[in-house]
């Protein structure tokens, strides 16, 4: 007994003192070391400037979840969509004033029987329209391209940053398939976009030209043939690129359960008397991993969305403009430039499609990440 | 606006009575007067699209883009209004050939100005191909 209790006054006198950690010591320490500085240097010029704007403080992955609101967000949509609308709305006006023009030579060619000049007045009217429309549709495909490569650029930076949080959730297995599945689906983005359909979207073009110019030739089936093909194409592509991943994810992720829960029995278990509140521990930190691997991974979509916006709504204005200019050059009377407007309008459908596209696959694959092994 | 109308119509009827007269009295007079007619006319239509050109010129500015293209497509359509009412008159006095041959050189002029409009759309495309 007496032995028993100078063990106990012993143990006493060399005890150390032991508290909690703290949960935002942890959740800073996890964000130094995943390096997610790096990722916010990896930001466009013009993406930088507005995560400032958007908010009254400037966006980060640690104050994403106070500083995003959802009137914040929308006001500055509408202010971007406002800006877009005033700057294109002077397309629509020239297409209206060539509409009004050639609706003069119509009703010259219609008082008269004798018809020989108005093909070339056509090719005229059609040679005006394309010089403004080629303008608009080159800087389309341009800064369609450009936007998918910032996205994709972007991508690239934050994928090992969100594989790395991964892992530090428990996901190694998961952490392995994202990778190497997110950089071939940007390698593929990238390759598929810039060098089969938005050159496709060039020949679609190509063809309303030759469609509307040449006298004679019929190439409208075509040119519908060339724009199915091109929508289910994309459609297709980024369809079977979104399924494989949600496949990958619950494959790898039953791996990382078993994993994690093998990890936590033999901590619990072979560490003996602090191995069940190392299990815990293990637990608090796998959860605020979790916690910053979720901010990190909404930042990298916000920064994707705002990549995204501009672009996408320039092309869907552009969209609206030309469909409502083929809805007024129809009701007026002019059935061969509707049907011409209404061709282009279609080409920015597409460019629409592919763009969003992509931004929809990156932020679904995100998403992805960001769901898998959060506890239920 | 109305009143130019009226006295228009008023002076074509004047004009037709009169060709009919003339033309009775001396075939030559009458084909005479029936080019003065067309030309009293022409004359009327210009002032009349004039003020509509006005109107396009004034919504050209507004939109601040490129307005050459707009003007050729202008001078093409007064091309072609003054090539068919030149046929027309051509063909009234029984010039049949002269109207056909003034109608290519109609087409012609047309696309001699749309040459502009044609070298744009290639450098645009030269362009965005380099």
């Amino acid at each position: 007994m007496k032995k028993i209790f100078l063990i106990f006054i012993f143990m006493l006198l060399f005890c150390i003192q032991a508290n909690a950690e703290d949960i935002s010591d942890i959740l800073k320490e996890q964000y130094k070391n995943a390096n997610i500085s790096e990722l916010e240097r990896k930001l466009p010029n013009n993406v930088r400037n507005d995560l400032s704007n958007i908010a009254d403080e400037k966006i980060t992955p640690e104050n994403i979840g106070k500083a995003l609101d959802f009137n914040n967000i929308f006001s500055f949509i509408l202010k971007n969509l406002a800006n877009v609308f005033k700057k294109e709305s002077k397309i629509f006006i020239f297409i209206i004033i060539i509409v009004i023009i050639s609706m003069l030579f119509e009703s010259l060619f219609n008082s008269l029987a004798n018809k020989s000049l108005e093909n070339v007045s056509n090719i005229a009217i059609a040679l005006c329209l394309i010089s403004v429309i080629f303008v608009s549709l080159n800087d389309s495909i341009k800064s369609s391209a450009d936007t998918i490569n910032q996205m994709v650029v972007f991508s690239k930076a934050l994928i090992p940053v969100m594989c790395g949080l991964m892992v530090g959730t428990g996901q190694p297995a998961s952490a392995a398939v994202f990778n190497s599945f997110l950089f071939i689906a940007c390698q593929l983005c990238t390759a598929i976009s810039e060098s089969v359909l938005l050159p496709l979207v060039n020949v679609y073009f190509a063809l309303i030209i030759a469609d509307s110019v040449i006298v004679g030739v019929k190439l409208n089936n075509f040119t519908d043939f060339l724009k199915k093909m091109l929508t289910w194409g994309v459609g297709l592509l980024f369809s079977v690129f979104v399924g494989i991943m949600s496949l990958q994810s619950i494959l790898s992720g039953a791996a990382d359960g078993i994993a994690k829960r093998t990890v936590k029995f033999a901590v619990g278990s072979m560490i003996p008397v602090a191995g069940g509140v190392l299990g815990e521990a293990m637990e608090t930190v796998f959860s605020c991993a979790n916690s910053i691997k979720a901010t990190t991974g909404v930042f990298g979509i916000v920064v994707i969305l705002l990549i995204v916006l501009v672009p996408l709504l320039t092309v869907f204005v552009k969209y609206i403009i030309f469909k409502f200019s083929s809805f007024v050059a129809a009701s007026l009377g002019s059935e061969k430039i509707s049907l011409m407007l209404s061709n282009i309008s279609s080409a920015f459908a597409i460019l629409l499609s592919i763009t969003l596209g992509t931004s929809i696959l990156l932020i679904v694959s995100f998403s992805i990440i960001i769901s898998s092994g959060v506890p239920k | 606006m109305n009143t130019d109308f009226f006295v228009l119509a008023i002076a074509a009827l004047i004009f037709a009575v009169l060709i009919v007269f003339l033309k009775q009295q001396n075939k030559e007079i009458g084909m005479l007067a029936a080019i003065v007619g067309g030309i009293f006319i022409l004359i009327y239509i210009i002032k009349y699209a004039a003020a509509s050109f006005d109107f396009i010129n004034e919504l050209v500015r507004a939109t601040k883009l490129p307005n050459d293209s707009i003007l050729i497509l202008i001078k093409a359509l007064g091309i072609a209004y003054l090539t068919q009412f030149i046929c027309e008159l051509c063909k009234d006095v029984g010039e049949g050939a002269l109207a056909s041959k003034l109608e290519i050189a109609g087409k012609l002029t047309i696309l001699v100005i749309s040459i502009p409009l044609f070298t744009k759309i290639l450098e645009l495309i030269t362009s965005s191909l380099g």
